[in-house]
């Protein structure tokens, strides 16, 4: 803003000058075609600010901090044990289940040996929200869940779907732990919201990935950096329709992985020493042309402790479509340090 | 003088408080990079005439009789006699060295190999082709296939047709041994010189593609120039058919026909621009098709005296609207609003489906298939027109799989029947359907219910089950008509269709329309839960809990039918079953349609 200002006071000193000596009629002409030449420029950078192009990245307002080097690899791997578990009697093997449908809400499932059910566990709040999405947990053994609208919305509403739950390590309860602001209205063109979640344990922070209020024409989908400690927004990337999400520790640094929508990409994008979220995103790898239907996107993304990147895909066209007719399809990646870029090693067919 | 001065004095500065106000929104500070908002990323729509969608073309209507196309004709026989032979393969015979026969032989009498050449219920031979024999690149040696660092090592791609299966044997010529058999689901080798000119034979022939492109191409004109092989790659990820894309350049632009080597028909084609790095495949063609021509465009339908438009919803499957015969408005608008379907032996076990656009749509059934006008036939004489729409699973007809299938059929005499049906194939053969159909009569109407020879009219919203009883025809127990008498009689189906159906006994609600406030009009979210098995399938909420009167409005008759399915062999209804079929599995559909007629009151 200072060059500006700058101008301004220019254009102040210029109303105190002399009158000009040229006559009146070429002041007019000069005047004429200056004011359409610099109405011109105006229009012309008013409306590129009013379209943002990936070609001219916004620009923070402050220079990020990148100066902490962290071991490659995930960045989940603090998470602990939920404390309430242990009050239901339940063994450290038990588990919090979002896929026993039709089951709605979060379970807890215990197994023996065999991977039996022995037996189940649901808090009357964790049925609330209708179907979730995988549990995310923390550091402290807080769960954090995302609706997911299964075959229909009759349990999950359009206009809950961009809420983040929480289920408290100590109470064992589920409440509401942030609504996260969308870009636009629901509609009748996509009955979703959060797609995906994920914990990075280096800076306590939530990632969320929304497509809540996109339609068919028009991408206003969002990714959120969460405070996990207070659910405040720290950091956000507007108009990107995002699935699966995952943090990893690399070679150049903390990068923020997630699936694209719309299209089979895998994109990463800097986060700097406080998990905000640095320039532009790029390509890692497409998953166009694999899979049972060479237009999967990527629904979950996880690395292992070998530093495997799985990347779980699903069809998905902003529809309602069953999960029992879907085809999916587990690929796995492996990370090269000196290019800091992944490889396809091996693919797998999920039925 | 001070007048005419101070435009000049203050121009500059509004001229510069312009591009002030231009880079200062430009340096607008924020926090949050920011990606550009964008349309559904796609070059193939970007300008004329990669603008338009493409064609779907019906597979029923490919490209003519087989005699026309020699090449197809000739590969079919082949496989005809393939599949009479006791290994079931259709072999590569022509430009093959002693060690590629010698390697082809030494696979198909490998038991490995031939683990999925019938079908393993009826034992049915499958559809089976060699497509490629090929030296075995030292990058694709394992350690089971170690021996081939030594030895001569071919590998041999065998294509199922049926079950879009590859199966790729490695084989040691030097050895004379089968090293290993491995399964690709899903995959397609690459397809042979043979089938390669077949693709062409049907491509070329299409009118369509002439029609096109101006011109009836060669096979030489199948050549991207960039890519200087004649075939694209493409999908039929729906079908789960092996398709290819002889592509065509003109100018800028490539048009790129669809073939379905496995019918031997061509699916459709789309124009693209040069180098497009998105291939054109079944599923995207389908989905941009119907998504451009039906989803967001409402079509005009005037036939037989009838007149209507018609459009595909996001969840309220095909709704017609602005229905009229004769010039006389009928009916405001129809759809199918849900599917309820519950299975009796798992307790609260089932699914209430939407069916609609392909996508972003609340819709868990697709539309994948255009809309067709056909006409409507009762014995050999055409009554009337049929506008039909089917939703379907990719997977139908496996289990836990879907078909819907929603049709208006408009009679010449005036008669209207909005028609639904299940072809299967579900979760299992304990299934009820209740598809909810929702149809809004134009202008202020009366419903009664015949009692003997006298109407009861309703005088507040409610509901009723139409009974099993046999129907009279002569004596339709329902009616709705305007005050002057004039409108329908309704008669529910009890079994006299003549279409396959046993029967609705189905809940009726009739509810009053409200001008300022929208109950369905719009389309409508699921709106009742899949397994309730009385009248709360939705529309009672429009209802309860203090019904409104009927008296001088306009109203919404609710249908929802109950169709219980069945699996058991000879007494298939609601139900679908994939056979094999001369080496590829086709789909017997079992139907279960249901809905009300409306005659008119008036002859």
């Amino acid at each position: 803003m200072a060059a500006p200002a700058n101008k301004l006071s220019t254009a102040r000193a210029n109303r105190t000058a002399p009158p000009s000596a040229l006559p009146r009629q070429r002041i007019w002409l000069i005047g004429l075609l200056t004011l359409i030449l610099l109405l011109a420029v105006g229009l012309f950078f008013w409306r590129r600010s009013s379209q943002p192009s990936a070609a001219t990245p916004a620009q923070p307002t402050t220079t990020p901090a990148l100066t902490i080097h962290r071991p490659i690899g995930n960045v989940n791997a603090c998470r602990t044990f939920p404390a309430f578990v242990a009050t239901l009697g339940f063994s450290r093997t038990a588990f919090v289940s979002t896929d026993a449908r039709p089951q709605k809400g979060a379970t807890l499932i215990e197994q023996d040996a065999k991977g039996n059910i022995i037996r189940t566990y649901q808090h009357p709040s964790w049925s609330t929200a209708g179907y979730m999405g995988p549990p995310v947990v923390d550091k402290f053994g807080n769960i954090f869940l995302i609706p997911a609208p299964w075959i229909n919305v009759l349990d999950n509403p359009t206009i809950k779907q961009n809420i983040i739950y929480k289920i408290d390590t100590k109470t064992g309860i589920m409440a509401d732990y942030v609504h996260l602001p969308a870009a636009a209205e629901p509609s009748t063109e996509n009955p979703y919201g959060l797609l995906g979640l994920s914990y990075d344990c280096d800076t306590q922070s939530l990632y969320a990935t929304s497509v809540a209020g996109s339609t068919r024409n028009k991408e206003v989908g969002r990714i959120f950096q969460i405070d996990g400690a207070t659910g405040k927004v720290l950091d956000q990337l507007d108009n990107i329709d995002a699935f699966g999400v995952m943090g990893f520790n690399g070679a150049k640094g903390k990068r923020l992985y997630f699936g694209m929508a719309r299209t089979s990409d895998i994109r990463s994008i800097l986060l700097d020493d406080n998990g905000h979220f640095v320039g532009e995103s790029r390509v890692e790898f497409s998953l166009a042309g694999l899979g049972a239907h060479g237009d999967e996107k990527g629904q979950r993304l996880s690395v292992d402790t070998d530093k495997i990147l799985s990347v779980r895909s699903l069809e998905f066209d902003f529809n309602l479509i069953a999960p029992t007719e879907l085809r999916r399809t587990l690929f796995k990646y492996t990370y090269n340090a000196n290019s800091d870029a992944w490889s396809l090693a091996d693919s797998v067919p999920l039925q | 003088m001070v007048i005419v001065k101070k435009p000049a004095n203050i121009l500059p500065l509004f001229l510069l408080l312009s591009l002030l106000l231009g880079a200062c929104n430009r340096s607008e500070p924020t926090a949050t990079p920011s990606m550009p908002a964008t349309t559904i990323a796609d070059s193939t729509v970007a300008s004329s005439p990669a603008a338009d969608p493409g064609l779907l073309i019906p597979r029923a209507t490919s490209v003519g009789p087989v005699q026309a196309l020699p090449l197809l004709a000739a590969h079919e026989q082949q496989m005809r006699l393939a599949l009479q032979q006791p290994i079931p393969i259709l072999t590569l015979q022509t430009g093959l060295d002693d060690n590629q026969r010698k390697a082809q032989e030494l696979a198909i009498q490998d038991p490995r190999f031939q683990a999925d050449l019938h079908d393993p219920a009826t034992g049915a031979p499958l559809r089976n082709e060699i497509f490629g024999i090929y030296p075995l690149r030292e990058s694709d040696v394992i350690s089971a296939t170690a021996a081939c660092h030594q030895n001569q090592c071919l590998r041999v791609e065998l294509y199922n047709y049926a079950i879009n299966l590859t199966t790729l044997a490695v084989v040691d010529v030097t050895k004379q041994t089968v090293l290993t058999v491995v399964k690709v689901p899903y995959t397609q080798p690459d397809i042979p010189p043979a089938l390669t000119q077949i693709a062409l034979e049907i491509a070329t022939n299409a009118p369509e593609v002439a029609e096109a492109l101006g011109y009836k191409p060669a096979d030489k004109d199948a050549m991207m120039a960039n890519t200087k092989t004649a075939l694209n790659r493409s999908r039929c990820e729906r079908s789960e058919h092996l398709c290819v894309a002889p592509t065509f350049q003109k100018g800028e632009w490539a048009l790129w026909p669809i073939v379905d080597l496995t019918d031997g028909v061509l699916v459709g084609i789309r124009w693209t621009a040069v180098g497009s790095s998105v291939p054109v495949t079944e599923k995207k063609l389908q989905n941009d098709v119907i998504t451009k021509r039906y989803c967001e465009t409402t079509t005009p339908l005037a036939r037989d005296g009838w007149q209507l438009d018609y459009m595909l919803t996001s969840s309220d499957g095909l709704r017609i609207s602005n229905v009229k015969f004769k010039d006389k408005l009928l009916i405001d608008s129809a759809k199918l609003v849900d599917w309820h379907v519950s299975y009796s032996q798992r307790d609260g076990f089932g699914y209430s489906d939407a069916v609609g656009c392909p996508i972003f749509s609340q819709a868990a059934v697709l539309a994948m298939e255009p809309p067709q006008v056909e006409a409507l036939q009762e014995g050999n004489k055409q009554v009337g027109f049929v506008l039909r729409q089917r939703f379907f699973s990719e997977g139908w007809p496996n289990p836990c799989n879907y078909n819907y299938e929603q049709r208006y059929e408009f009679y010449t005499d005036g008669r209207f029947r909005p028609v639904v049906g299940s072809l299967g194939r579900g979760c299992g053969s304990d299934g009820t359907y209740r598809p909810v159909t929702r149809i809004a009569f134009a202008g202020k109407q009366i419903f009664a219910a015949r009692q003997g020879n006298n109407w009861q009219t309703w005088a507040q919203e409610g509901w009723f089950r139409d009974p099993t009883t046999a129907p009279n025809p002569n004596e339709p127990p329902y009616r709705i008509v305007d005050a002057q008498g004039h409108g329908f009689y309704m008669q529910p189906a009890r079994g006299q269709f003549a279409d396959g159906g046993r029967g609705d006994h189905a809940f009726i609600y009739v509810t009053r329309r409200h001008p300022d406030r929208d109950e369905g009009d719009a389309d409508l979210v699921t709106i009742g839960p899949c397994c309730n098995t009385d009248y709360h399938q939705g529309p009672e909420k429009f209802i309860e809990p203090t019904p409104e009167a009927l008296t001088d409005s306009e109203l919404t008759l609710w249908y929802v039918p109950e169709l219980k399915n069945d699996g058991t062999p000879g007494e298939q209804y609601c139900w679908a079953e994939s056979i094999p079929n001369n080496g590829i599995y086709t789909t017997k559909t079992y139907p279960c349609f249901s809905g009300p007629m409306f005659i008119p009151t008036e002859k």
